[in-house]
């Protein structure tokens, strides 16, 4: 049995090789018992001369065993058109499947990535197949965030009667990276920085740049290139030209992926690669910090190979039990975090621990923005009691984030809306 | 009006031999009928099926119903209750043709053991029988093991 090559999607091929399990069948055992009570009723009412009543069924065994015993000798072929999708996204997959011998009855079966959601089609089929023979099985999948692995494709000979069975398990590999859904968002944090590189965020700093800022009296010491001769000879006085500062901020993302914010755990990451997306585009250098029970740190850098990577990394954050994001964070600060960067805290904030990693961040001197999906608003209540109950959790997170206001900038965001109006309501952008 | 998956996602062909086994039966003995809940459970549970073929079976033996009729009746059976199991996976035309190709071949094989039978003494038929059943038993057994 051979693979026939990868088709759009590289993937990895070895073929299992597993010894025929030729079995009966439960169909098959039902039968001969019932067989095994006709004689034993034709004994019992001295009519053994009728046991040729059992013919049919000695003819279905005998043409079962003797003429349907295929060695499964197929080529089999996934086709996936890439392997990243966005989240939500349906995508069709393709089994194909040649038979190098006349098979006649033969189920095919996909395993599924359990994730994945079968929204079209089957993933199995019965096929009878002759050889050169070849057919697809087609279906469609809607993805979700993640790594979903295709491992096996099960291969179950029954003969037309499905008295004998072979079952043969081919390991088979293919991926598909959900990752997730991104937005345009404006910037939410501030832009003043101390890191000297080219790029286009401008700080308010006066200094050296390229970008004209305005008009100013020339001052001792000023070098003489940035005299402005036509504002000198029009006022009279010696003008010159300022500059904008092309200095630019690092920014840190750190998700929290704790399992008590599960349900807002892919807000909270489409929110953290629709900002990445932002900084990629302002020319920002960024880094991330995906707290999960080992933390993933990725160091800053710039451009469009970071940020796939990280969006990678992103595509695969799951829900944390045992989160230490508040010992983590001020771990990564004291090694790993740039001097005065910008901070941005993706965290429902559910977890004392979450708003302990705040009060870290804001005591060693960052500028943090939080941007705190709201879990409660990701709840449809279904009763009265339930509305009730989420208000007061609501009124009891509003009371617990009006306390965390003093160590950053605190974006309430309702899953509801865009998050883009969330960070437009708190900073006026 | 859509009709329900369990019903869409099927053929029912086993219906036609069904049906034919239990016009045969009838011809038989009347009370037959009271099998009927069993054929119609046997369209979607090959168990009951097994039990329909049990039912039939020991109505041809109690009125020694043997020869084309009886043959043809338990053949039916047969026939429907494996043609269910293939309704309910859509099993391609060429499963069909062999399992009624198989199945049908026990009226003409019928004929052929008819002549040698009546040349043998009841006792040898059943001895005939014994070696026949035992040897489909070691064989399935060394197969299937």
């Amino acid at each position: 049995m051979q693979p026939l090559g990868t088709g759009y999607q590289p993937s990895q091929w070895e073929v299992e090789e597993e010894p025929r399990n030729y079995s009966l069948t439960e169909e098959a055992q039902e039968t001969l018992l019932a067989l095994w009570i006709v004689l034993l009723l034709a004994f019992l009412l001295l009519r053994w001369e009728m046991a040729y009543i059992a013919l049919p069924v000695l003819w279905a065994f005998f043409v079962a065993a003797f003429f349907f015993k295929p060695s499964l000798d197929v080529e089999i072929e996934r086709i996936i058109p890439h392997n990243r999708f966005l989240e939500g996204q349906t995508v069709e997959v393709v089994l194909r499947i040649r038979a190098r011998e006349r098979i006649a009855s033969l189920k095919v079966l996909d395993e599924l990535p359990p994730e994945l959601e079968l929204v079209e089609g089957s993933n199995w089929r019965v096929l009878s197949l002759r050889p050169g023979d070849e057919e697809e099985i087609r279906y469609k999948v809607r993805v979700r965030r993640g790594i979903h692995e295709f491992n096996w494709v099960h291969l179950t000979y029954r003969d037309p009667f499905r008295f004998f069975r072979i079952e043969r398990k081919i390991e088979h590999y293919s991926e598909i990276v959900g990752v997730p859904r991104i937005e345009d968002v404006p910037t939410p944090y501030s832009t003043k920085g101390t890191k000297v590189t080219v790029g286009p965020l401008p700080s308010p700093r006066v200094g050296e740049g390229v970008e004209f800022h305005a008009v100013r009296e020339y001052q001792p010491g000023d070098p003489l290139k940035i005299i402005n001769w036509k504002a000198t000879a029009r006022t009279g006085r010696i003008m010159a030209n300022e500059y904008e500062s092309e200095r630019k901020v690092d920014v840190i993302f750190i998700v929290d992926a704790s399992s008590k914010g599960q349900a807002v755990l892919d807000y909270t990451v489409r929110a953290a690669a629709s900002l990445m997306l932002n900084a990629m585009n302002d020319g920002t250098s960024f880094g991330m910090v995906l707290a999960e029970s080992v933390p993933l740190w990725v160091r800053v850098d710039y451009g469009k190979r970071h940020f796939f990577k990280c969006i990678d990394f992103l595509s695969t954050a799951k829900p944390d039990k045992n989160n230490m994001i508040s010992y983590q964070v001020e771990h990564l600060i004291r090694s790993r975090f740039p001097p005065r960067a910008q901070l941005v805290y993706l965290s429902p904030l559910v977890t004392e621990e979450s708003r302990e990693a705040l009060r870290v961040m804001s005591r060693y001197g960052y500028n943090v923005v939080v941007i705190s999906p709201n879990p409660y608003s990701a709840v449809e209540p279904r009763s009265r009691e339930e509305e009730l109950a989420l208000r007061l959790l609501s009124l009891q997170r509003k009371a617990a984030l009006k306390g965390m206001r003093a160590y950053g900038i605190i974006i309430d965001w309702d899953v509801r809306k865009p998050l883009k109006t969330a960070i437009a309501e708190v900073l006026r952008v | 009006m859509r009709l329900p998956k369990s019903l869409s996602s099927r053929n029912f062909y086993s219906a036609i031999p069904l049906t034919i086994s239990l016009l045969l039966l009838y011809e038989v003995d009347s009370r037959s009928l009271y099998l009927a809940p069993l054929l119609l459970a046997a369209l979607w549970w090959y168990f009951f099926g097994v039990l329909y073929f049990v039912g039939a079976s020991f109505i041809l033996l109690y009125h020694r119903v043997g020869g084309l009729l009886g043959i043809s009746a338990v053949a039916m059976v047969f026939l429907g209750i494996v043609m269910s199991r293939l309704d309910k996976e859509r099993a391609p035309p060429s499963d069909y043709a062999a399992v009624t190709a198989a199945v049908l071949l026990s009226i003409p094989t019928y004929y052929l053991l008819l002549p040698l039978s009546s040349l043998l003494s009841g006792f040898e038929v059943t001895l005939l029988a014994v070696a026949f059943f035992a040897t489909l038993y070691f064989f399935i057994k060394a197969v299937a093991g």
